[in-house]
């Protein structure tokens, strides 16, 4: 695959890319620069750290001022219990959806697909309320429920099972095995890239979900999310230096998330996006 | 022939139990998906749409009655509070939306086109570091900004009053500027989500539309425009039709912007921050009469104007297909 490009059209493209780059990056690293540095420098002209131990002092006074420990721990809770029920449900559907043909089968993939469209903002005051009724607002479940039939992880995995080999079940099927055996002795096992896909990329989505945390969320669970989008007003007491070292460790879980399994997530959107 | 007439009952039912017999299990395994999506999604979205027509509250022991088209009336028109906040907001999202989207798929189509000139390792890391601001949670992205935008100290502001822009005000809490703001930490953040999705797009192009055109003698950016773009059209459909979407629902990130004890509340005291998901959850905690039929009426016609712009882009879509063909 080689390409000749003009001279000139190099030059542009690295300009640009190379501009691009630093408007990406410095924001997030001025973060860490000026966690890390001690409080004598101005926080706008600091370009670089200076000393770990002062990112230290910072991130503790963070701890300390902001509740933000167990806060990372419930969000944390809270997204695995999410990405558990909905990898379960949706990778039941999708191998039904992909393995079988059955009576309506293409109907109820359409819905799947069209509720990918589907705006949050339609169901969610209703939702709220219903999720109120029944008691479960200010709890794990109430946190967990709009998030667990996701469509667009049925997508994901149904494309990969595509491709599976159908023999795999008739073979299964004639030495006995039961429908549902097959699914979480043959299949499932099968499943680990799609189900990382998911995952990475909901982990990502639902560690910074605010519209539906905002409503069911009380005094037992407060989601990072809403604890930092409350702190970061101008009536919080807090000073800047906290503020940053508060940003930096609770957006940090995502972003390693990200650079670990980054081939995932790419993939994973690039799929979703060219056959949506 | 005997009578088969009166077997017929009889092998119906046998038919119904040997169709479940044989098909059952596949509806058992996707029934968790569905009972859930049916109750919690469609249910919610098909109650509410019922709810807008009464006068629905948070209220303890109010009873809800049916009122019609009120709280359409109340919502859209500047008589009442509600209503002028709610129009104030529209007027805001307009603004935002032909900005946002625009601009998104403009920067995220260079973007991309840049990023594929590249190959190998310079490709991915690339197209890595690109989508590095939208793996950044939406507290991360706004709280970033409103330091680097901080007057007098930030350093993005102090950049910003060196070219003599805004030198002198604080961007969160004065409008026009509030606009700016925002549009600079959502464009930040979701162009590289964008950006991932046209760059596959490119890859799947055929290599050989480029190979043939490059003995004819095409130059880089003659490719751009007779190639890439042309044959990108299916994908920069989608990212169009998504961006509208996501940008009528713009919610997290001007929250956040607008909290700010200068503006009083949420939004803004005259809402000039303020944005129709904010309206809509803050009538939910206004704990007015009738606060959530009005919440509800308020989604609706926010779906409407969803639908409407999502269904203008597929019919134009359709029709220019038909006149190409």
């Amino acid at each position: 695959m080689k390409k000749k490009t003009t001279g000139a059209a190099r030059v542009i493209v690295w300009v640009f890319a190379s501009v691009w780059l630093l408007v990406c990056l410095i924001p997030l690293t001025q973060i860490i620069s000026v966690n890390f540095s001690t409080a004598d420098r101005g926080l706008a002209s600091t370009f670089w750290p200076n000393s770990l131990s002062a990112g230290i002092e910072n991130i503790r006074d963070a701890v300390d001022q902001t509740g933000i420990l167990p806060s990372s721990a419930q969000t944390l809770i809270f997204v695995s219990f999410t990405i558990v029920c909905m990898l379960l449900v949706s990778a039941l559907a999708a191998y039904e959806l992909a393995c079988f043909r059955f009576p309506g089968r293409n109907l109820l993939f359409f819905i799947i697909l069209s509720s990918m469209m589907l705006p949050m903002i339609v169901y969610v005051i209703p939702l709220y309320r219903f999720v109120h009724g029944l008691s479960l607002s200010d709890t794990l479940v109430g946190l967990a429920i709009p998030f667990i039939p996701l469509a667009f992880s049925v997508f994901i995995i149904r494309q990969f099972l595509e491709s599976i080999p159908k023999e795999l079940i008739e073979a299964a099927e004639i030495d006995g095995a039961g429908h549902f055996t097959i699914f979480f002795r043959i299949i499932l096992p099968l499943m680990a890239i799609p189900l990382l896909t998911v995952t990475v990329i909901e982990f990502m989505q639902i560690w910074g979900s605010f519209l539906w945390p905002t409503l069911v969320s009380g005094t037992k669970w407060k989601p990072l999310s809403v604890l930092l989008a409350g702190l970061l007003g101008d009536g919080s007491f807090l000073t800047g230096r906290v503020k940053i070292a508060a940003l930096l460790i609770s957006g940090l879980p995502p972003v390693i998330v990200y650079l670990i399994f980054q081939r995932y997530i790419v993939d994973g959107i690039a799929t979703s996006g060219l056959k949506g | 022939m005997p009578d088969i007439s009166a077997l017929e009952p009889l092998t119906q039912k046998r038919g119904i139990a040997r169709f479940f017999r044989k098909y059952g299990k596949h509806y058992l395994g996707l029934a968790p998906f569905f009972i859930l999506f049916a109750v919690f999604i469609l249910g919610a979205m098909i109650y509410g749409i019922a709810m807008s027509l009464t006068d629905w509250s948070t209220k303890a022991n109010a009873v809800t009655e049916f009122i019609g088209l009120e709280n359409f009336k109340n919502v859209l028109t500047d008589e009442t509070q509600v209503g002028r906040r709610f129009l104030t907001s529209l007027k805001n999202l307009f603004f935002f939306v032909i900005l946002a989207v625009p601009l998104n798929i403009i920067i995220a189509t260079l973007l991309s086109l840049i990023v594929n000139q590249f190959r190998g390792r310079a490709y991915r890391f690339f197209r890595s570091a690109f989508f590095l601001p939208y793996v950044a949670p939406f507290f991360l992205a706004t709280g970033v900004w409103l330091w680097l935008m901080s007057p007098g100290s930030g350093a993005a502001w102090t950049l910003f009053a060196k070219l003599n822009i805004g030198a002198d005000v604080s961007w969160r809490t004065t409008p026009g500027y509030f606009l700016a703001l925002l549009l600079m930490v959502d464009l930040w953040r979701a162009i590289g989500f964008n950006m991932i999705i046209l760059t596959a797009g490119m890859k799947n192009i055929p290599q050989e539309l480029y190979e043939a055109s490059m003995i004819d003698g095409a130059t880089t950016f003659q490719q751009w425009r007779r190639i890439t773009l042309p044959m990108l059209e299916p994908v920069l459909f989608f990212v169009i039709v998504n961006g509208f979407i996501g940008a009528v629902q713009v919610y997290d990130i001007p929250w956040v912007l607008s909290n700010s004890s200068t503006l009083g509340t949420i939004g803004g005291k005259s809402a000039f921050a303020s944005y129709p998901v904010m309206e809509i959850v803050g009538n939910v905690y206004s704990g007015k009469a009738g606060n959530l039929g009005t919440a509800c009426a308020e989604g609706v016609v926010l779906m409407m104007i969803i639908m409407a712009i999502t269904l203008i882009q597929i019919i134009w879509r359709s029709r220019k297909m038909r006149e190409e063909a």
